[in-house]
């Protein structure tokens, strides 16, 4: 017979426990992922694809430029993952603060533990909920706006690579997030600093002397571009380098978390 | 009750730090199986840190706490060695009720069976799909009782379970607390109600400056005084 040892056995605990508390009509999925990472990427990715498609139709003067496969998801990399990523850092901040803090120490008494499973919980949703909608949007836009996405196809090998390297990209980024929620510990400002992060820091970084240079370390871009997603971002070490450089990025917030979590509770 | 070592819990001249003020020094306290026993102390005295520190929630800087055997950090499941409410506003208050206590019986491993049977005893059953933060005080005290009492625990920890509660609540309290002390469960309750404690209390502990200046069976600590009032006031030097 094989035993599951206890560590194993408290994560799974732990990450059936995430799932009920963020679960039901009110809870964090269906309040904020839900619409930020799951509706707000498809409608926006249809109202520019139906926009483009129209223009493409009824003009000769304006040119619509056709789009290929690796730039065909790339509202689904810009909302869903940072919503995902969003949504764990502010469970990371809240559990572990006041008096709920307290219970969690009582359940989960190594600190390690709930890190983990949040990174299990909030990285595999991430992974499936972007993967999901990725290989939705590769079949869907040539299919509904052939003129514009005729060239998007989910089995090329741009397509594959989309496939394959999402979730590794979503992993990545929860488990940076997680670190960046433990370190700062409220979830409004962890909220905040992650956002300011993706969205204004690493693509306002180029405007600074040295700033492209600069910019090739930014961790998110350098997962978005690991995806084989069209971005101008120059990281030294190649697309599969600039993946592998995000999980790295990852592994060490990660053991960050935990430290910093850990901390916390003396 | 799961336990195979007997219940209570033993504290062992255990000193707690937090920062740089030293909240209790060599605390030694024994909550035997089969009793109640009620933790005094003015406010600040650092019963609210003893019991976390039993919990294991607070590292001690000296000493060791073992409960029913065991370090209550180490357990397995760890509400199924040690029930605690310890805050009256310890929830996620989005949550309903249901799902705070299906939440604590995940996490914990407990059967989700257990749910409606705590939400049973607590009288909560008809606000169990209600959000917590719709519920009164005392309904939160009812909850938080619950939750300690999810694990069938052989041991059982309450920071002022009575707070709030009208005097339906506080009847209930008192002979849920006697019925668990029957059936060989140590209980540990930290409170300011003298009549509470003089009515089902076994022992007192007084704690007073993060030092037990009294830990002994209520009779002999009324014993020569007019009541527990001026008992506890002479424990810790108050008396006029």
């Amino acid at each position: 017979m094989i035993t599951v040892p206890a560590s194993v056995s408290r994560i799974g605990r732990a990450v059936a426990a995430e799932r009920i508390r963020t679960g039901g009509r009110r809870g964090l999925l269906s309040t904020v992922v839900l619409p930020g990472a799951v509706i707000l990427p498809l409608l926006v990715t249809a109202v520019v694809a139906t926009v483009s498609e129209h223009f493409s139709t009824i003009s000769t003067d304006v040119e619509v430029v056709a789009v290929g496969t690796t730039n065909s998801v790339y509202w689904i990399l810009t909302f869903t993952v940072t919503v995902w990523c969003c949504a764990a850092a502010y469970t990371q901040s809240a559990a572990e603060r006041g008096d709920v803090g307290d219970l969690g120490r009582i359940l989960f008494p190594r600190s390690g533990t709930t890190v983990a499973a949040r990174w299990i919980f909030y990285g595999g949703g991430a992974a499936i909920c972007a993967v999901a909608l990725a290989i939705l949007t590769m079949i869907a836009l040539p299919l509904f706006y052939p003129n514009v996405y005729g060239d998007v196809d989910l089995v090329s090998a741009e397509g594959l690579r989309f496939v394959l390297t999402i979730p590794m990209y979503a992993v990545s980024a929860v488990g940076i997030s997680l670190g960046v929620a433990a370190a700062i510990g409220n979830p409004a400002a962890s909220v905040a600093v992650l956002l300011g992060w993706v969205y204004i820091v690493e693509n306002t970084v180029a405007l600074i002397p040295n700033g492209y240079t600069i910019q090739g370390y930014m961790p998110f871009l350098n997962g978005v571009y690991g995806t084989g997603q069209e971005i101008v971002v120059m990281p030294p070490w190649g697309v599969n380098g600039a993946l592998v450089y995000c999980a790295g990025i990852a592994v060490l917030m990660f053991v960050i978390a935990c430290w910093a979590s850990r901390l916390r509770r003396r | 009750m799961t336990a195979a070592a007997p219940p209570g819990i033993l504290v062992d001249r255990i000193g707690v730090r937090l920062g740089r003020r030293e909240i209790l020094r060599e605390v030694t306290l024994t909550a035997a199986a089969g009793q109640i026993t009620y933790l005094l102390g003015r406010n600040g005295a650092g019963k609210s840190t003893l019991l976390r520190a039993i919990a294991g929630i607070v590292p001690l800087s000296s000493g060791s706490i073992s409960v029913n055997g065991g370090e209550a950090a180490r357990a397995a499941r760890p509400l199924a060695e040690i029930g605690t409410h310890l805050h009256s506003d310890g929830f996620h208050h989005g949550h309903t009720g249901v799902r705070h206590l299906r939440w604590l019986a995940t996490a914990s491993g407990i059967d989700q069976d257990r749910v409606e049977t705590v939400l049973d005893i607590a009288g909560l059953t008809p606000f169990a799909g209600d959000r917590i933060s719709g519920y009164s005080l005392g309904m939160r005290q009812r909850l938080g009782i619950a939750g300690a009492l999810l694990g069938d625990a052989p041991t059982l920890v309450l920071d002022e379970p009575l707070n709030g509660l009208d005097i339906m609540g506080i009847r209930w309290v008192r002979g849920l607390l006697a019925e668990l002390a029957a059936e060989g469960r140590s209980i540990l309750v930290a409170s300011h109600l003298f009549d509470e404690v003089q009515r089902n209390g076994h022992r007192v502990a007084v704690l007073d400056g993060g030092r037990i200046v009294a830990d002994t069976p209520i009779a002999d600590f009324v014993d020569g005084h007019r009541s527990l009032e001026d008992a506890y006031l002479v424990a810790i030097g108050e008396a006029r």
